[in-house]
Order: structure tokens, then sequence, then C-alpha cells
């Protein structure tokens, strides 16, 4: 998640919201992002009921875990990309900007 | 028995993105602000959003 902070400028410049998204508790997310000295996006708890979210987006693993993925929705709430990785390894941030790009 | 190690559901690009309404750190996380929900239709007409999916919080990145 905080390779996501860097480029947060891009973001902002294609007009996108990063959003985080996980089971963990709200504290949980919070004491970790502290410990990053803070991000400038929120992330999102999807713990109760748990891994719902996750699960409509069929990414909840069967550990419980959300995958490392990435989904751009558009303005009109439309999906315009996926990326679903293997979970070590985070999403390359091109291929969103790419995709970011081809909405404006 | 043993779990599959992937699920079988899958979106697909050009779906409508399922809507939710999560609690949330503050807008920037792990910096003090207040917590709110975050709805993704709250977006609609307005930005574009990136969901950005992850294991859990203190994975080694």
């Amino acid at each position: 998640m905080p390779s996501y902070e860097e480029d947060l400028s891009e973001f902002e410049r294609r007009n996108a919201q990063v959003l985080g998204i996980s089971t963990d508790q709200v504290f949980s997310n919070e004491a970790w992002a502290k410990s990053m000295g803070g991000l400038s996006y929120p992330l999102l708890s999807d713990n109760w009921p748990y891994g719902y979210a996750c699960a409509q987006y069929g990414v909840l693993r069967g550990e419980g875990r959300a995958e490392r993925a990435i989904f751009v929705v558009d303005r009109q709430g439309v999906i315009r990309y996926i990326d679903i990785h293997d979970i070590s390894e985070p999403p390359p941030t091109d291929k969103i900007m790419e995709a970011l790009d081809k909405l404006r | 028995m043993a779990q599959p190690k992937r699920p079988v559901w899958r979106l697909k690009v050009g779906e409508e993105a399922p809507d939710f309404d999560l609690p949330a750190t503050g807008d920037t996380a792990g910096k003090g602000g207040p917590r709110k929900q975050v709805r993704l239709s709250d977006y609609r007409g307005k930005k574009n959003v990136v969901l950005a999916f992850y294991p859990a919080a203190f994975t080694p990145v």
C-alpha cells in the first residue's frame, strides 16, 4: 500500500481517489498507517459483515484475507480495469495510470 | 476438504462496481483525522476511484 503514497499527485492529476480495502479493523489500519508516517488516502475496513465487499468483488481468499487487487471504477460507477495480482506482489502502478488516462 | 485457491466469482470490465459502505480511517490514514464511513457511490459523477484491495495491515510491501 505505501507505494501509492508516492504516486498520489499522479492520481490527483487524473481525478482519481485511492481507497485501500482489507478485512482489518479500523484501529489496525490506523495503527499501521501511523507506523508508516501516515497515508493521504483512507483505508476501509471490510470487517462487518466480515469480507462482504471483498467477496462481492471476488477477491476474498479461502483464509479470509483479500487478494492484492486493483479495480479502477469510472465516474459512472463502471469497472474499467481489473488487476488481480499474486499476493506477494503489489500491482504495477503504471498500468493503473494507463487505465485512468483512458477515462479522461 | 481442500479450499479452492482462488474464488470462482469474478467481476468483469464493463460491469457496474458493487457498491459498499464501509467504516474507514479519515481521508488521511494514520494522521489523526476523524474516522468516517466511505460509500463508493458517493464518488459517482465526481471522481474516478482506484480500489486497492490488500491482504492485511502490517504486511510488507
